[in-house]
């Protein structure tokens, strides 16, 4: 179980069966189109392609699209917090599908909301129009004359605007205004914000300001205009209304109430069509997937009689897809032959149900190459002990435990959330197991200050505890450096298996056994600086170290030209510029698993601190207790999520970047056979 | 020096050492944190679906405010200030040293949690065009915390070491 072996496929099939060919090809889930000239380069020529329209399709996701746009305005699906973090695509058995395609009137209910839509746009824009009418007279609505009587005006000219006091004052002293003129104060208060909100730079924010009406004969218009506007004054045009700025406002008030009734109309008859939510997502994600095998048949390309398709097959799929050539389509034929390397295969992989769910660490970093193997078994156990050491603590593992069967209880169907549930659910074991050799439970939740001498909590985890982190964080330095240190080795190890998979068997012994030799020789020669060493032991460490310099010296530049530079290439990739590896990096990569210690001390420490804290409300008389309680439970679920997330992505980090670094190549595509794929709906046959 | 001056002074120094540890650390886990939200708050207006995938890159430069809370717990334990006892190493070079170890890891911590953040919003943009990028883009603001643990590790270390034989 890994990468599926793949058959490359070729189907020559009548013009006229194509389209059934391929809808039975979807139905089957096997087979992944791809493009006819990418294999058959030479036969563009001889073939050419059908134009294919998905206009159908276009036409009705575009009314499905405008029903669901309404009904999500005015009657989004309420969704739980939990449901708003992990959103799942609907789950729609395929009779049910069938059904709803038949059955289900879309055209009665398209109609319905074609006027809805109409009408509430028609609604939104007299909103906007009355709401900007209301914004631009609000400022006036203490305007006292009615402003048409200032327009019907025969002898008179009348302007209108603001003015600070202080230049009102000057205003009034100055012997530049027209003789034939007269002004008053309007209504004093409230004019800055009409200075400001009409004129801008001309109101003098932040002065005290203040409404005037002035008049004057016709002849003496311009004067006074030009006198006003070297004091300051900002003209504020009046509104072309009937009566006065508060008559109108209100007339606006009622429309806006009756236009807001009327919207509240359309809500209701849209959460009517909300009950069809689900028929909408169905007939959605029917379109979508209908539209895709519409154009799954552009890849291929026809002749005057036989229309050619190509792809890629799993070997192990190849009976069924004969099965229903012999049944259905006799008169198709199929050939099936080998990949060769620039066929560039697409990858599928196949997994037992318990290493799958480490697949999606894999699928994150990419798929690996064709021709090498799958890590997923091999990076199991790694993740698992990083995340157990980094997140150990019985409770919380606990936790996690319970919480990963939880979701996985209620996501069967959705095969990313089960195997991230599956995953979790591993990690959760793995945290307990480290909880108990670190001694870790709620932090030292356990101790006897807190839940009185020898409990058995205390006795159980003195029992299995191997080591305290925070006690001895050297010796668990030690250990997360060596393992780092066969972290190391393992992925080397890994490269030679690659390599001898791909028949390399230079590369499998240059690049990986050299290395496994000269690296434990570096660690027994740096070690003895900091240790006493045996002498046995320090000179067989002497012994690899020199063997395997001298190995990787005469190797690592093979590839150069002329053996002077061969054997320079060879003595700069022992530090690790040039070649596959080099002690710098063993150095660096080891040493960033110290990170293993620091997370586990951070979810110990916190989890201990949190612990101290409420401890120290538990002598509060009456309610200590209960606060300690309280205080406990909700420390200890935020040090959960934190630590939770903190593990996860570092032991993620430690796999990708210092383990995959060692062996893993990746730049294939994931096998991806024509068959139901909508992001609105999955397929699920219900028991 | 006066013995019971030098206790104070060194408890003083040591206590401002954890302030600083703290404080810096969570200063830039609160600007970390506001630089991310800033992008997630833009992709989630357009994309509300990816709240859960975009709440964890937002979270991450979060960790740094415990890591400091961490350092400062470390030095009030190992010196005997819960306790209300400063005995472990009752010394003035001492509480300079914890001052100095507190006040680099929360610049360690600071510095980090703030790119942190801008590496968050970076990935956050990732993802908002490429969903299922959403496991890389992850990677890119961790790669940041790395240093921030290896502040935390240096600094706790010291921490237990300064205070298992004190300073002359």
């Amino acid at each position: 179980m890994a990468i599926d072996l793949m058959k490359k496929v070729t189907l020559l099939c009548p013009v006229t069966a194509t389209q059934r060919l391929l809808k039975e090809l979807h139905a089957l889930g096997i087979m992944e189109v791809t493009d006819v000239f990418e294999r058959y380069e030479d036969a563009r020529d001889k073939l050419s392609r059908q134009e294919i329209s998905t206009e159908v399709c276009d036409r009705e996701l575009q009314r499905i699209n405008l029903i669901l746009g309404l009904v999500d305005l005015f009657a989004p699906e309420k969704k739980s917090f939990v449901q708003g973090l992990a959103p799942v695509p609907l789950l729609v058995d395929p009779q049910e599908l069938n059904r709803v395609k038949e059955k289900f009137d879309l055209d009665a209910q398209y109609k319905i909301a074609e006027d809805l839509d109409t009408e509430y746009r028609r609604i939104e824009r007299a909103l906007g129009e009355t709401e900007n009418r209301l914004k631009d007279l609000s400022p006036l609505e203490t305007f006292p004359v009615a402003v048409d009587k200032l327009r019907r005006l025969r002898h008179y000219r009348v302007v209108f605007g603001s003015i600070s006091r202080q230049n009102l004052v000057s205003l009034t002293r100055t012997a530049e205004m027209p003789a034939l003129s007269a002004w008053e104060e309007v209504v004093p208060a409230a004019v800055e914000a009409v200075g400001n909100g009409k004129k801008g730079s001309g109101a003098q924010a932040g002065k005290e300001s203040m409404w005037v009406l002035a008049a004057c004969l016709p002849e003496a218009e311009d004067a006074l205009r030009k006198a006003l506007g070297e004091h300051g004054f900002v003209e504020i045009i009046l509104p072309q209304i009937t009566g006065t700025v508060q008559e109108q406002i209100k007339a606006l008030e009622g429309d806006l109430d009756e236009l807001q009734n009327r919207v509240k109309g359309i809500a209701a008859k849209v959460a009517a069509l909300a009950g069809h939510r689900r028929e909408f997502l169905m007939l959605k994600a029917f379109w979508e997937d209908n539209r895709k095998l519409f154009l799954a048949r552009t890849s291929s390309a026809h002749g005057k009689w036989i229309q050619v398709l190509t792809g890629f097959i799993r070997e192990r799929d190849i009976p069924q897809m004969d099965d229903l050539l012999n049944k259905y389509f006799p008169t198709v034929t199929p050939c099936v032959e080998d990949p060769t390397p620039e066929d560039n295969p697409p990858v599928s992989i196949t997994l037992s149900p318990f290493v799958r769910p480490i697949q999606m660490l894999v699928d994150l970093f990419g798929r690996p190459d064709y021709k090498t193997f799958d890590p997923s078994p091999f990076i199991m156990p790694t993740f698992l002990l990083f995340f157990g050491i980094c997140f150990g603590d019985v409770a919380y593992g606990t936790m996690l435990t319970v919480l990963s069967l939880y979701i996985m209880r209620k996501t069967k169907p959705y095969a990313g959330i089960y195997n991230f549930a599956r995953l979790m659910l591993y990690a959760g074991i793995a945290t307990i197991v480290f909880g108990f050799l670190l001694g870790s439970l709620f932090g030292d939740l356990y101790a006897e200050k807190y839940l009185g001498e020898n409990n058995l909590l205390y006795r159980l985890m003195m029992a299995t505890q191997v080591i305290d982190p925070i006690q001895k964080p050297i010796v668990v330095l030690l250990a997360a450096l060596g393992i780092g240190m066969f972290n190391q080795f393992y992925g080397i190890a890994l490269k030679m298996y690659s390599a001898l998979l791909r028949g390399d068997k230079a590369e499998a012994l240059c690049d990986g056994l050299l290395w496994l030799v000269i690296c434990p020789g570096f660690v027994i020669m740096i070690a003895k600086m900091f240790a006493p060493v045996p002498a046995p032991v320090f000179y067989i460490g002497l012994l690899l170290f020199f063997a395997g310099a001298l190995g990787l010296i005469l190797t690592q530049g093979r590839e150069s030209s002329g053996l002077v530079g061969r054997l320079m290439t060879g003595v700069i990739s022992l530090y690790g510029i040039v070649g596959s590896y080099g002690l710098t990096s063993f150095i660096g990569d080891t040493m960033s698993y110290c990170r293993l210690l620091a997370l586990s001390l951070t979810t110990a420490i916190v989890a201990l601190s949190f612990n101290m804290m409420a401890g120290l409300l538990r002598p509060i008389p009456y309610v200590g207790l209960i606060l300690f309680v309280v205080v406990l439970i909700i420390a200890h679920i935020f040090n959960f999520l934190i630590s939770v997330l903190g593990a996860f992505v570092h032991s993620m980090r430690l796999i990708f970047v210092e383990f995959f670094g060692r062996f893993y190549a990746t730049g294939s595509r994931p096998f991806e056979p024509l068959g139901f794929d909508s992001k609105s709906a999955i397929l699920h046959r219900q028991q | 020096m006066d013995q019971s001056l030098a206790i104070e002074i060194g408890r003083g120094l040591a206590i401002a050492g954890a302030g600083l540890a703290v404080g810096l650390g969570c200063c830039g886990s609160g600007k970390g944190i506001g630089i991310a939200s800033q992008a997630a708050a833009g992709v989630i207006s357009e994309k509300p679906d990816l709240f859960g995938q975009l709440l964890v890159m937002l979270a991450l430069p979060g960790t740094q405010g415990f890591y400091g809370f961490i350092t400062a717990i470390m030095i009030f334990m190992r010196t005997g200030l819960i306790n209300g006892a400063w005995e472990a190493s009752a010394s003035v070079s001492t509480g300079v040293a914890l001052f100095f170890v507190g006040l680099a890891v929360g610049l360690a911590l600071f510095v980090s949690a703030v790119w942190q953040g801008e590496a968050s919003a970076a990935g956050i943009a990732l993802v908002a065009r490429r969903k299922e990028e959403s496991g890389r883009a992850l990677l890119f603001p961790a790669m940041v915390e790395t240093y921030a643990v290896v502040s935390l590790l240096a600094g706790i270390l010291t921490i237990i070491w300064l205070t298992s034989i004190g300073v002359a």
